[in-house]
């Protein structure tokens, strides 16, 4: 099999509230995804059931064949999950180096802290504002930086499957755009699987090779994100545009 | 004049151990929002640790090690048993949770040794050095504020230099961010309490022999000055706590020495409720605000 | 029928046979276990007090004993001076204790001004070192208060009309337990009150309660004040138990003993809070019994002896709070049926209470008031 990531019959909700429904999905190395759906269709909960925060009610995940049902969230991590949570997760009491360090805290072993410095060495050749801020706070950084170190941060891991929750939100459009092209760049070169849940519709579908739709915590439509852009019935039902 | 320098040195080796007790309050406050009143009973319970492993080895170092070593096991123990979840709990809760241990622990220890006052012994000589006739510090004072300093900076590179203290840091700031990085929060909360035993447990061991004595409730009114120390630093940042435990010391040293030592409980009340109503974020902390 | 759906009505019978079964109960008791019960009218009134304060209006304090002390002091200092001017009658007594009850509200006014400033651990900490601080005031002013040997409380014996054999211990009962049930009789009124209903509504969510009018510093300074007056007249009838007010008899101990009896018995609760006195007098003379009769070395007995009763409050506050944190009242509750009415607070907030209580006592309040 091909996939990288297998979900099936996902369900999973707050306490006695559910909110996904037999969600599922399937991603294929070096792919982007885009998740699209209205506020509170259960974008976030979906990627934080897949991160392991959220425990599902039932379901099968797995990554690279294997099951990750069970596994707590620092298992995941080390299996190549990131994730990018809504409202960025920046330590704002952290430096970028301090946050950027945290992102490969989880190797063990000899090499780690030489494959960490290397991967932050490139973070920082791929983010040149982050370079030149090594010692701010993340309390001190703009919108963007702070997007920037995010995904940085995130990029320190060097995941095979990577999970955005809203990366352009409150971003000015250049600045997004150019966070949405950096995305294409590293799919491309690092072969990972990216699951982008996004609001702005457009710009998500432009970038994405394949796209799903979530409303009321089901999927209701999923293609190629060129086709989900052409067709109007969903476009009007769901996308709004 | 030279009754204030006095004051003053004894002052500061007091600040030392309520900048101790303020750091070990902290540590755990940062990282859970539990304020933990038990903290002066579980000193006191690794003092009585302290008194019987020096008995049984006739060595008194060996008994102080043991102490902090105790007070680490202590501190883990207790997040464990009695605090886990408490992030989950109203404040109220984990107030309660806290005095509960305090009376259980002091109850314990007056089982096992007794309610009396034993005496414990100093690790250097508490007789003040003296220039001419001024009084100024004893051995055991320097003793008290070099290994609080010592340990203060032992905790310090702890926690900014390796990446145990980033973890540790990390946890403490955004516990679920944290999580998604990797970090394995419920232990590293367990280490927090663990340190902070240890902390606490140096404080007892340095404070019960100038003095106090040690019986279950020797840490009662110590307990008060650290929280006062940790309140005046603002209850956030460490290095408020030392600040604030170092002027508490000093604070209620001159209020004892210029008024009389009967007045020490009040005078710790007086400081605690002037700095809670008129600068209630501590004389240390930034700008945020904070409710209290 | 209809008459005892009215609250009024149904709390004055329950004190009229409140009052009865006291009578009952004292007359066929020895005198040892009268002075028992009048221990504990002592602690149900403090801590029916403190229920309120801590339960139904969520300020902690770990240190009433020192409201205790005060109304003890207060009514240690007045009945000395009756008795030195030979002052008697059968209003001397009560004139102290509602004096010593009005001197500690005072002072509890006064400590609910700060308190109402703080919050959590900031007011729990406060609170444990003024239980601390005030006993030994009484060792700065050796002349007025007899430093730690502290005052005698000398009261008229029981009136003879009562009869030539009634025992002093019965007296001190009758007058414990009749002062418990009066505040439990006023604290009950005043919980299906307005103003319980104001206390509960800051409890659960001071900006709601701001926002539909209410001022938070106000209710809950009340709070303070109506716990002081119950804790003062608890000092007051333990001072004449024990026929002496002196700083060791409203220590630290006593402060969480307090505590203990209302959280074990269910915070917030007034029955809870009897249920909890019942629970930390008696088990603790149960245990020093069961330890008396086990025929230990002299030294180990008394170990156990002094430290057992602790030990037992401390185990159970942390187990109720882990595992039943409704206290035994809760639990009652849970065997009948009944929802949980009062329990500690989980998340169960009454964003409305406070909107529907201040619009059935005064006008809405005009504007947007912050
Ligand atoms: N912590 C929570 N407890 C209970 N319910 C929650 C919680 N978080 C989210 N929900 C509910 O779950 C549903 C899905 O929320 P979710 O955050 O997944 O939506 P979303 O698609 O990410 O929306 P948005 O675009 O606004 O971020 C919503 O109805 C929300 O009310
Ligand atoms: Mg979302």
């Amino acid at each position: 099999m091909t996939e990288l990531l297998e979900v099936e019959g996902l369900c999973a909700g707050y306490g006695a509230a559910p909110v996904l429904h037999d969600v599922d999905l399937r991603l294929a190395p070096g792919t982007i995804t885009a998740v699209l759906g209205a506020n509170g269709a259960g974008k976030t909960t979906l990627l934080r059931t897949l991160s392991g925060l959220l425990r599902p009610s039932a379901g099968r995940i797995d990554l690279t064949g294997r099951d990750l049902i069970g596994l707590p969230v620092e298992r995941r991590v080390m299996l190549g999950v990131a994730h990018v949570p809504e409202g960025r997760g920046v330590i704002g009491e952290l430096t970028v180096q301090e946050n950027l360090r945290l992102g490969g805290l989880w190797r063990k072993g000899a090499g780690a802290r030489r494959e960490t410095d290397a991967a932050i060495a490139e973070v920082y050749d791929l983010f040149e504002p982050l370079a030149r801020r090594r010692g701010y706070h993340g309390h001190q950084l703009s919108g963007g930086e702070r997007q920037m170190l995010a995904l940085g941060r995130a990029l320190v891991a060097r995941p095979k499957f990577l999970l955005l929750d809203e990366p352009s939100l409150g971003l000015a459009p250049v600045v997004a755009a150019s966070i949405m092209a950096l995305l294409r760049t590293l799919r491309d070169a690092s072969g990972m699987a990216v699951l982008l849940v996004e609001q702005n519709v457009h710009s998500a579908l432009a970038i994405a090779d394949e796209g799903v739709v979530v409303s009321l915590g089901r999927v209701v439509a999923r293609g190629k994100a060129a086709d989900l852009q052409a067709d109007e019935g969903l476009r009007h039902a769901y996308l709004g545009f | 004049m030279s009754r204030f320098i006095f004051l003053t040195f004894n002052g500061l080796s007091f600040g030392a151990v309520y900048a101790a007790l303020a750091l070990a309050l902290v540590l755990i406050w940062r990282t859970t929002r539990v304020l933990n009143f038990a903290q002066g009973a579980m000193a006191v319970a690794t003092a009585y640790v302290a008194l019987s492993v020096s008995d049984w080895t006739g060595s008194y170092w060996i008994g102080f090690g043991a102490a902090l070593a105790a007070g680490f096991v202590l501190g883990a123990v207790v997040e464990r048993v009695a605090f886990r979840g408490a992030d989950r709990m109203p404040p109220l809760n984990t107030i309660v949770i806290g005095v509960g241990l305090l009376i259980l622990i002091e109850a314990v220890m007056g089982m096992l040794y007794g309610s009396a006052n034993r005496g414990f012994p100093a690790a250097y000589s508490t007789r003040a050095y003296s220039v001419g006739s001024t009084a100024l510090f004893s051995k055991q004072d320097v003793f008290t504020v070099g290994s609080v300093l010592v340990l203060m900076l032992v905790i310090a590179v702890l926690l900014t230099r390796t990446p145990q203290g980033l973890r540790m840091r990390a946890a403490a700031f955004a516990p679920e961010v944290a999580r998604l990085l990797g970090v394995r929060v419920g232990r590293l909360l367990t280490l927090g309490w663990a340190l902070s035993g240890l902390v606490g447990a140096l404080a007892a061991m340095l404070v019960i022999p100038t003095g106090l004595g040690l019986f279950p409730q020797a840490m009662d009114g110590v307990f008060i000055l650290g929280f006062t120390g940790a309140v005046v630093g603002g209850l956030e940042s460490p290095v408020g706590a030392v600040v604030g435990g170092v002027l508490t010391g000093l604070a209620l040293s001159y209020a004892s020495g210029y008024i009389g030592s009967d007045i020490t409980p009040l005078a710790a009340l007086v400081l605690l409720v002037v700095v809670l109503l008129l600068r209630p974020t501590g004389l240390f902390s930034g700008s945020q605000v904070r409710r209290v | 029928m209809a008459l005892l759906r009215s609250t009024l009505v149904r709390h004055l019978v329950l004190l009229a046979l409140g009052a009865l079964a006291l009578v009952l109960l004292t007359g066929s008791l020895s005198t040892f276990h009268n002075y028992e019960l009048a221990g504990l009218g002592a602690y149900v009134c403090t801590a029916a007090g403190l229920t309120v304060l801590t339960g139904l209006n969520g300020q902690i304090s770990l240190g009433h004993a020192a409201l205790m002390a005060i109304g003890g002091y207060t009514v240690a200092l007045l009945q000395i001076r009756f008795s030195d001017r030979a002052i008697t009658g059968l209003w001397v007594l009560p004139l102290s204790l509602l004096a010593g009850a009005a001197v500690t509200g005072v002072a509890a006014a006064v400590v609910g001004v700060a308190a109402a400033r703080l919050r959590g651990p900031y007011l729990a900490g406060v609170t444990l070192a003024l239980g601390v601080a005030l006993p030994a005031l009484t060792s700065r002013f050796t002349s007025v208060f007899k430093g730690d040997q502290g005052l005698s409380v000398p009261f008229d014996p029981p009136p003879a009309s009562l009869g030539a054999n009634f025992a002093v211990e019965r007296w001190q009962a009758w007058i414990s337990l009749g002062a418990a049930l009066i505040v439990l009789f006023f604290l009950a009124n005043l919980n299906r009150s307005a103003i319980g209903r104001h206390f509960r509504a800051v409890r659960d969510d001071e900006v709601a309660a701001q926002l539909s009018g209410l001022s938070v510093p106000r209710v809950q300074i009340l709070a303070f004040t109506v716990s002081g007056v119950a804790a003062g007249l608890g000092g007051g009838v333990f001072a004449v138990s024990l026929q002496t007010a002196s700083p060791g008899s409203f220590d630290l101990t006593l402060s969480l003993a307090l505590l203990s009896a209302v959280v074990i018995g269910g915070l917030g609760s007034l029955a809870g809070a009897v249920w909890g006195s019942i629970i930390v007098v008696y088990l603790g003379i149960v245990l020093r019994g069961f330890v008396d009769d086990l025929g230990l070395s002299a030294a180990s007995a008394q170990k156990l002896h002094d430290n057992l009763p602790n030990a037992a409050f401390g185990l159970l506050l942390v187990l109720v709070m882990l595992i039943l944190p409704g206290g035994i009242q809760g639990l009652l509750r849970r065997l009948a049926g009944v929802a949980p009415v009062d329990r500690l607070r989980r998340g169960r907030p009454e964003p409305f209470a406070a909107a529907i209580a201040q619009h059935s006592s005064s006008p809405p309040p005009s504007g947007g008031q912050q």
